[in-house]
């Protein structure tokens, strides 16, 4: 994607290197922030990471809405096998000897 | 002051004890059911088939019916009744459960049925009994009759992108 500054900005050093900037003020809001970008002129440079430059769009982590439950018939039900299954005597299965010892 | 009842489901939860131990557990179940009225009844119809299916040593202590979207609400009923299956008389330890599976629509969800008689499974395998199977085929006909599953939706399946032309291996 390329990038154009509105004021002459890097240095002949800079140009073809990669360099790290913070960008501010785009109006594509997504486009703000710390960029990994390669300046081709003082004022054009460009980077590969993709960037949507929608303005609508925020940026920010990936938002997951909540789904309401839904309730589902029952069709089958198997009988599968034998489990054991904590109960009781706090957070931690007692020790072997303890669980194991006969009780009633 | 008004108290809209929120519609279903609601929850059936069954209370057990272990009369030699004294330790105990709930089972629960969600019920297609409109308010606590009904719930309150197809619980007890539930209670009597799952008694069925606990030995005598154990014990379903109390009933409820619940909507966790009314909390605290919601009728309990002390029901005090030794399960009814004699069987050889052997049970297995009030932590080991008949892990049960619940099926449908592309849904699943487990069920641990607690209280398991001695001669209905083992290490090997289930080998219900034809009373225990009988009145094991009765409340499954009751869960499918009266009980629904409270899933998340599944997410739609995006379609699979393949960037990676071919691989050729020198």
């Amino acid at each position: 994607m390329d990038i154009t500054l509105t004021a002459d900005t890097f240095v002949p050093e800079q140009i073809g290197r990669s360099l790290s900037v913070r960008i501010s003020g785009a109006g594509a809001k997504t486009l703000n922030g710390t960029q990994v970008v390669v300046p081709v002129d003082t004022t054009h440079c460009y980077t590969n990471k993709p960037i949507a430059v929608r303005s609508e769009v925020r940026p920010g982590g990936r938002l997951n809405l909540p789904r309401e439950p839904i309730m589902v018939t029952i069709e089958q039900v198997l009988a599968e096998k034998l489990a054991t299954r904590k109960r009781g005597w706090g957070h931690s299965y007692r020790r072997a000897r303890r669980r194991n010892r006969p009780r009633g | 002051m008004t108290i809209t009842l929120p519609g279903p489901p609601y929850k059936g939860t069954f209370q057990i004890r272990d009369t030699v131990s004294h330790a105990g557990w709930s089972e629960s179940l969600w019920l297609n059911t409109p308010d606590f009225v009904v719930s309150r009844t197809v619980v007890q119809e539930l209670a009597a088939l799952r008694i069925a299916l606990l030995p005598p040593r154990y014990r379903l202590d109390r009933t409820r019916a619940s909507n966790p979207k009314l909390p605290r609400a919601g009728p309990t009923d002390e029901l005090k009744r030794h399960g009814s299956y004699k069987g050889d008389g052997t049970t297995h330890r009030q932590n080991t459960t008949l892990r049960l599976r619940l099926q449908g629509g592309g849904y699943q969800t487990p069920y641990n049925l607690g209280g398991v008689p001695g001669d209905v499974a083992d290490a090997a395998g289930t080998h219900p009994t034809e009373v225990w199977q009988a009145a094991f085929d009765l409340f499954v006909a009751a869960l499918r009759k009266h009980c629904v599953m409270v899933c998340q939706p599944h997410r739609p399946r995006e379609p699979r992108q393949d960037n990676i032309a071919a691989i050729v291996q020198g």
